[in-house]
């Protein structure tokens, strides 16, 4: 059943066969935790505190020395899959995660009641990705693609698998970096549009349509890919 | 593969299963080393004035900053020119209120929430025009009362000691608006243009001539200076991180 973006996800995608190890399991446990209302997480801190994560940046603020950790198990993860999709290299998505986390830092006294936490990371981190391509220039084309295809890919799974998610990834590079910000946010970070909106600094109308052509896009690229085997 | 629907747009099943494979979150390797590096940015950025600055909440970095350009106002202000009972006063209030305005939007653009989308270029570029381009309209429209000094031969007399000062008194602005920026990468051009903005905003108060010729090269000049200045900078800073 394939999720459509508007409310918590009721039932986790159906794996491929032969699928990768990433899938599922991950999914079972966000479903749930959307469902009960926490943030995103594996880690042991962040499971166990209860504290939302506007209370948690409201403790920071306030000097409490370990909501920050908290924040940063919770997000941590997220951000390196987000920063690992759209930069070329692990030390360029480590890097962003961190700017990030130090950027949430030195603008914790623009947090105020009412603020969402979530909205707040995922944009200073997009800024944060944007701000690289900007600065990057162009290189060899041979250079760049060797750059492009270097994403994260699985590492447990058929290499059938693990071809398909490195096609997907080429795919996925192909996309304007507008609609690339749109997937990103609606379909990996499960956002809703209106939320999606707000981060990229576009109107949800706009959102929409670039989100129709990115996975129109989407569809085209991977038909051919898939008529090329 | 069915076509997405572009009211509630969503990929369709096959694609779906597709965006999956590449779906999980990838280990954070050691996330204990990864924020003990995030905690080292946060003891550098807070051990200093410059970090202490930049953390403070949006409305006040934006009121630091509007309070230099302030400081030097008070300064034109002090220190009028000596024609000002002669120089016509729509004039001078329409070209101060606009300069002022201009500058306004300026800062404020250039101090920007980190939680907010960065500025656009097309809007960047936008803003920059429209600065530029007040200034130079205010030099450039004489006043028709006034003759040009430039049939006289005195103008290019006045012009280095305008933009000199004029520098002088953008300065200061741009100097605090950089320090209390958190990093934005266009802040700086904005932060220019309302440097250029103050010079202006203070020769048109200061300086006693008033000819096209002395404005345009004088006064315009010292915001093209800045905005110039600005802009070969950030295309440094980009050349030097993109080899990095």
């Amino acid at each position: 059943m394939a999720w459509d973006g508007s409310s918590p996800p009721s039932s986790p995608p159906v794996a491929p066969v032969g699928g990768s190890l990433f899938i599922d399991r991950r999914r079972d446990q966000a479903d749930f935790d959307i469902i009960a209302g926490h943030s995103l997480s594996s880690a042991p801190m962040a499971a166990e505190d209860p504290r939302s994560d506007e209370e948690l940046m409201r403790a920071h603020v306030d000097g409490d020395p370990h909501a920050f950790r908290v924040i940063f198990d919770r997000y941590g993860p997220r951000l390196m899959g987000m920063a690992r999709r759209r930069l070329p290299s692990e030390e360029h998505a480590r890097e962003v995660v961190q700017q990030t986390f130090t950027q949430l830092h030195a603008a914790r006294h623009d947090f105020r009641q009412g603020s969402k936490l979530r909205p707040w990371v995922f944009t200073i981190a997009m800024n944060l990705v944007r701000g690289h391509y900007r600065r990057v220039r162009r290189r060899p084309e041979s250079e760049l693609d060797a750059e492009r295809t270097a994403g994260p890919v699985p590492e447990h799974g058929p290499l059938e698998a693990q071809e398909r998610a490195q096609r997907l990834r080429q795919a996925l590079q192909a996309l304007p970096e507008g609609q690339r910000e749109v997937v990103e946010l609606h379909w990996f970070q499960e956002r809703p549009f209106a939320e999606v909106a707000s981060i990229v600094g576009a109107s949800e109308g706009a959102v929409r349509v670039r989100a129709h052509r990115a996975y129109a896009r989407l569809a085209e690229l991977l038909r051919e890919e898939l008529g090329n085997k | 593969m069915t076509p997405a629907d572009p009211i509630d747009p969503r990929p369709d099943a096959e694609l779906a299963v597709l965006l999956s494979d590449v779906e999980g979150e990838p280990e954070l390797g050691d996330p204990d080393a990864l924020f003990r590096e995030v905690r080292m940015g946060m003891e550098r950025s807070d051990g200093n004035a410059v970090g202490w600055l930049r953390s403070r909440s949006t409305p006040v970095r934006r009121t630091i900053a509007l309070s230099a350009f302030l400081a030097v106002a008070a300064f034109g202000l002090l220190s009028l020119r000596p024609d000002i009972d002669s120089y016509p006063v729509p004039r001078m209030i329409a070209s101060l209120v606009a300069l002022a305005v201009l500058l306004i939007l300026s800062l404020h653009h250039a101090i920007r929430p980190l939680h907010e989308p960065a500025l656009g270029r097309g809007t960047l570029a936008a803003l920059t025009a429209v600065a530029l381009g007040a200034t130079f309209v205010i030099a450039a429209v004489p006043i028709s009362s006034r003759v040009d000094p430039l049939l006289h031969g005195s103008w290019i007399a006045g012009v280095v000691p305008c933009l000199m000062f004029g520098v002088l008194v953008g300065l200061p602005v741009y100097v605090v608006a950089r320090l209390v920026d958190r990093g934005s990468v266009l802040g700086g051009v904005l932060a220019a243009c309302a440097a250029g903005l103050t010079a202006n905003f203070v020769l048109q108060l200061h300086c006693p001539m008033s000819a096209p010729s002395h404005d345009l090269l004088g006064h315009f000049g010292a915001a093209v200076i800045f905005v110039g200045a600005a802009l070969i900078v950030t295309l440094i800073e980009r050349q030097l991180r993109s080899v990095r």
